[in-house]
């Protein structure tokens, strides 16, 4: 499944690990981001900048908190602060639906859950091009992000608990979820494993 | 003639009466609206009179609107506010009259602020505004680092009322604010629209300025906190300033 892309996503002259702490980028991103799925799809959106305001500092209030030092845990921080940023933008709603296309496919999940869809398309975009920014790697998009199955739960499970939306984002990028606690970056996979590697070492 | 009075440049000079035409026009603006206002229903003579003597006062409010709006093209527009526009705090610490020049870009800036907060009537004072510039200088706020001068002026500004008679209405956004929230959101709005980085950015300064309004709006509640507070107020304005 291939995700429209921003054209401030596509840039490769910025450093867009900076870029995304500014509201201005935010703003003008997320909106070419909207832009490129409304296009893609025919779905006409409408963006509430307020509710995008307050999403962008709770992300960056989320992110500073949990911020590591050692800069071994940059990489896997970047698909972690991806994932706040999805939980940020479902808890506070930024998108509002106008209209969908007449007969769309409601089992393709742009149209099932169309503002679940650009959230989780800006995230993962957002993710891509810092990993390939600053460690020269591919996202690797899951199968399950085109399973439509997976976004029935991906749906209700948000709803009642939107820190799973990271896990969410680590299953469709192919990374090992935490589903127990989600918004905790230290107790991820990865990050459990090198405290563990660090005890033997020790 | 008091000494200070005859010194006045003629951009200080033309401060209060700026002023004053606008208040003269926002006057008229806010009876006219008391007059679209459907008249109470009485025994049809009275309610005959009460509708003539309206009629005549719309007529005389319309007068004075043309002249006022005659004299506010006149003397208004003969700044240079649209240059001004994009000056940063720095900008105008730099030149000379720096509180009419601040007060000048500001009343750009704030009205424009207060517009897209949902304010559909307010006035703001050019006078107050340069007054407050003035006083957060003479603190000596300006001595410490810009984010001080920031706070001292955020908070002269709200002190001194520069914004008033507000009325607010609903904007596409949905969450209004109130009366009181909606000057001091734009004032913070304003104060960080002076003091962000514009030289990195395609970023028109009306654009810019607009976000600085949904950063000042997501921020309310930090501000409500840290109002009173100089020290508390320019951590929040540092803290957020370079994330615009």
């Amino acid at each position: 499944m291939a995700l429209p892309i921003p054209d401030a996503l596509a840039e490769t002259d910025r450093p867009i690990r900076r870029a995304m702490r500014r509201l201005r980028w935010f703003k003008q991103s997320f909106a070419q981001q909207v832009e490129a799925i409304a296009a893609a799809s025919g779905t006409e959106y409408k963006i509430h900048d307020d509710r995008l305001a307050k999403a962008f500092i709770a992300w960056l209030r989320a992110f500073d908190a949990q911020k590591p030092t050692q800069s071994t845990a940059r990489r896997d921080f970047t698909n972690f602060a991806s994932g706040l940023m999805l939980q940020q933008l479902l808890r506070d709603a930024p998108l509002e639906v106008v209209s969908v296309p007449v007969g769309s496919d409601a089992s393709n999940p742009a149209y099932y859950w169309p503002e679940g869809y650009v959230y989780v398309a800006y995230c993962l975009n957002v993710r891509g091009a810092v990993l390939a920014q600053d460690f020269d790697e591919v996202l690797n998009l899951a199968p399950d992000l085109s399973d439509i199955r997976t976004w029935w739960s991906f749906k209700e499970n948000v709803t009642e608990d939107p820190s799973l939306a990271i896990a969410f984002l680590d299953l469709f990028s192919g990374q090992n979820p935490n589903w127990s606690t989600p918004s905790l970056f230290y107790e991820r996979p990865e990050q459990l494993e090198a405290q563990q590697r660090r005890g033997i070492d020790g | 003639m008091p000494t200070s009075q005859r010194n006045l440049s003629p951009s200080a000079a033309r401060l209060p009466l700026k002023d004053a035409l606008r208040m003269l026009r926002f006057t008229v603006k806010r009876g006219r609206t008391l007059l679209d206002k459907p008249l109470a229903p009485g025994p049809s003579p009275i309610s005959g009179m009460a509708r003539a003597v309206l009629n005549d006062f719309d007529q005389i409010a319309d007068r004075v609107n043309d002249v006022a709006a005659g004299l506010s093209r006149r003397f208004l527009d003969t700044d240079e506010s649209g240059r001004l526009y994009s000056a940063t705090l720095a900008d105008i610490e730099n030149i000379g009259e720096a509180e009419i020049v601040f007060a000048q870009a500001a009343y750009h800036g704030l009205t424009r602020a207060l517009r897209h907060l949902g304010t559909t009537e307010g006035l703001v004072s050019e006078v107050r505004m340069a007054e407050a510039y003035k006083a957060a200088v003479q603190s000596g706020a300006a001595e410490k680092d810009r984010f001080a001068l920031a706070a001292a002026l955020m908070q002269e500004l709200v002190k001194r009322g520069v914004v008033r008679d507000l009325l607010s209405g609903s904007t596409e956004e949905g969450d209004c604010l109130t009366e009181t929230d909606l000057a001091k959101v734009a004032i913070f709005a304003l104060i960080l629209w002076f003091l962000v980085d514009r030289q990195d950015d395609e970023d028109d300064a009306e654009g810019l300025l607009l976000t600085c309004c949904d950063m000042a709006r997501a921020l309310k509640s930090d501000l409500a906190e840290s109002l009173d507070d100089a020290e508390r107020l320019q951590d929040l304005i540092a803290a957020y300033v370079d994330k615009i």
